[in-house]
């Protein structure tokens, strides 16, 4: 016989085990999809570097960007469409040629504004050089999207205020990096019309270093914040590897000037170097096909309700592993406290971070395995419940890609892919295995994942409408 | 007479005898370098790979050679020169160098090529000029020629038209060009036939990407079958 106090000492470990597990874990299913298909995709493209963007005004509506078709002087570029949260996919060819001559797309990123209206920020090659274009929707939703004024250089990316707190709600902020300078220089242009006109303003700071990897995110309260890398030479660093600080700064009028936190912003990790990624040869050369992460070290969000900002960012650290850490910020960036997300036994890259309304802050990233005989790049989502301090891994894909035809070593998946987030729900995208294909091959992987704990129950009850 | 005196005289009438036979074998036998030359020169001479403008810029094959290029680069609106500069003074001074050479008459074309362009030949047309540009699929900076509406390499040839006409590709490879920034790369999709000598490459980054985008000639190669000097 059990004497009672030990039951009850039992029952208490029990319970309180219990309740352990339903604070520090996360709910919600994971619906993940090939957005692909034999009839959309008939000749088998990489589809790579895809972009996502949710309409706030409709969850049910998400578009995709990725390099498929290239548009023609009579056809568009394609924009993957859902209108039932991701479970159909459509082709809608409206990314006219902006220009004849121009070719693209080159580098795209796509969002959403307040009222559900699309926006694509894309890169076109001409004869003459480069150019970047916002396209903005004139017509209706699936008709041809309308190019703005021609701006910027090389990698644009796009963020549309969408906030009703906002003062600056319906301005938009494309990051490029500007390669006319003597050391290239992270630039954002701004646009109070939809991209009508287009105003570039310097935002990195390259008095002493060069500039890349220039990522955008903006506020409740309408600040704008960008992340960049200052590319500090390659001593001491091995090879693949170059040494930087990853800076953050912000803008408090509309992108005019970007000094929010001084003119060169503040380091997310401190004063020290840290070692990052700057290669073609992401993964083992001498056991398959590798990947460029070149600007593939960085991203930036920030909490909708709270205006918490998180960094994600690639260091080397004494694990030997590049690591992919994020940090937060709780004063409009003036401070930061990081943490690894990963977990050391792996080189990662490719972060993409993205936070919900209750703060479960998203990090989509790459790591391989070259333990076997071949490389084995593994797409991850993980999710912090706490604010970054901790981190649930999984795996979303495993992959090989030496035997796809349609995957060329240098260029597996692009230089980023797609995390956003919609109330309580992350979306992705990320280039991978094809699944139900005829010809297996990279294909748009669409992943949803609602993210609560299990005593929300607003959030639990919450319809992803 | 002796038995082994016959023996060695019928040995050796029978070695007469069959000696026509083995020199027709002999004969019979493809020339490696002549059958890759004609094969070649099919390729250079095919109107249905060429615009009307692309004798004018083989007969300046030799100067490209003098230049140090190796192979150049024939798109249908020009001409580039496969080696890549840094700079674009290191460029510039190499374009006028070719220039200068370029003011001497252009070498004469075998009777072949001719024959194959003759009505090409036949109209007036303004000078190639050289110059200096950059090269944005890989940012780098290189030799051009050119002339304002020519057409060098036929608009919209596919490469299942030039696999139907020469058959398959001795070999097909992908090459990703990264540029200084990080903006898509163009996927070449390269098909080589005469040992490398004559390459057709196509650009994930074409409207269409099925269609041949440029070739890739060896110079030398070329020069060999198409220059009446050579």
């Amino acid at each position: 016989m059990i004497p009672a106090s030990v039951r009850i000492h039992r029952c208490f470990v029990a319970a309180s085990l219990l309740f352990s597990l339903g604070v520090s874990s996360g709910c919600g299913g994971r619906f993940m999809k090939d957005i692909a298909t034999d009839a959309l995709d008939p000749s088998n493209l990489a589809d790579t570097e895809p972009s996502i963007a949710v309409s706030p005004h409709n969850h049910a509506e998400i578009a995709i960007v990725t390099f498929s078709e290239n548009w023609t002087p009579s056809k568009g570029a394609p924009v993957w469409k859902s209108t039932d949260h991701g479970q159909t996919w459509n082709k809608i060819y409206q990314v006219v040629q902006p220009a004849p001559g121009d070719f693209g797309p080159g580098d795209q990123k796509i969002d959403f504004d307040a009222n559900g209206e699309i926006y694509v920020a894309e890169l076109a090659t001409t004869g003459g050089g480069i150019s970047d274009f916002v396209y903005r929707q004139t017509g209706p939703a699936n008709g041809p999207l309308t190019p703005g004024a021609s701006y910027g250089n090389d990698q644009p990316h796009l963020s549309v205020d969408r906030h009703g707190s906002s003062p600056l709600k319906g301005n938009l902020f494309s990051p490029w990096l500007d390669f006319s300078q003597p050391l290239e220089r992270s630039t954002v242009a701004w646009s109070s019309n939809q991209g009508i006109a287009m105003n570039s303003v310097g935002a990195g700071d390259n008095s002493s270093f060069r500039n890349r990897t220039t990522r955008s995110a903006i506020a409740p309260d309408g600040k704008v914040y960008i992340i960049y890398k200052t590319r500090e030479g390659t001593a001491g660093a091995p090879p693949d590897f170059e040494n930087a600080h990853f800076q953050v700064n912000r803008s408090d009028d509309g992108g005019h000037t970007w000094t929010g936190l001084g003119s060169a912003g503040i380091s997310v990790h401190g004063a020290t170097q840290v070692q990052t990624y700057f290669t073609n040869t992401f993964g083992n050369i001498a056991k398959g096909k590798v990947a460029r992460a070149r600007s593939s070290d960085a991203w930036i969000a920030v909490n909708p309700e709270n205006g918490d900002v998180f960094a994600a960012y690639v260091r080397r650290d004494a694990s030997g592993f590049a690591q992919i850490y994020v940090a937060r910020s709780t004063d409009q960036g003036a401070t930061w406290t990081a943490a690894r997300a990963t977990d050391g036994t792996h080189n990662s890259a490719y972060p993409e971070i993205a936070v919900t309304k209750r703060g479960v802050v998203g990090v989509l990233f790459v790591d391989y395995d070259d333990a076997g005989s071949v490389t084995l790049f593994r797409h991850h989502f993980a999710r912090s419940f706490d604010h970054g301090s901790s981190w649930d891994d999984d795996i979303l894909q495993t992959m090989n890609p030496s035997p796809l035809a349609n995957a060329s070593s240098g260029f597996l998946w692009g230089d980023y892919e797609g995390l956003t987030a919609q109330k309580n729900t992350f979306y992705g995208v990320f280039t991978g295995e094809s699944s139900g294909r005829s010809v297996l091959q990279l294909d748009p992987i669409f992943f949803r994942q609602k993210s609560c704990r299990w005593y929300w129950i607003g959030c639990l009850l919450e319809d992803e409408d | 007479m002796h038995k082994s005196i016959r023996t060695l005289c019928f040995l050796l009438v029978l070695s007469i005898a069959a000696l026509p036979h083995w020199e027709g074998d002999v004969s019979a036998m493809p020339d490696p370098q002549t059958s890759g030359s004609s094969q070649l020169l099919k390729f250079l001479t095919d109107q249905n790979i060429w615009g009307p403008d692309a004798p004018q810029a083989f007969a300046y094959l030799d100067r490209w050679k003098s230049e140090g290029e190796s192979f150049i680069l024939i798109f249908p609106d020009r001409v580039v020169g496969a080696s890549k500069f840094e700079t674009p003074e290191q460029a510039k001074e190499r374009a006028e160098r070719m220039s200068q050479a370029m003011k001497r008459p252009a070498a004469k074309l075998s009777p072949e090529l001719a024959a194959a362009f003759k009505a090409a030949l036949a109209k007036k047309t303004s000078p190639l000029l050289v110059e200096s540009a950059s090269f944005l699929e890989d940012d780098s900076f290189r030799l051009i020629m050119k002339r304002e509406g020519a057409e060098f390499l036929k608009q919209g040839l596919t490469m299942s038209a030039v696999s139907a006409a020469y058959g398959p590709p001795e070999k097909t490879s992908t090459e990703v060009v990264q540029a200084r920034g990080d903006r898509r790369p163009a996927v070449l999709t390269i098909s080589q036939y005469e040992g490398g000598k004559i390459k057709f490459v196509q650009s994930d980054l074409s409207p269409d990407p099925s269609v041949v985008d440029r070739v890739i000639l060896d110079v030398s190669a070329s020069a060999a079958v198409v220059l009446a000097s050579h």
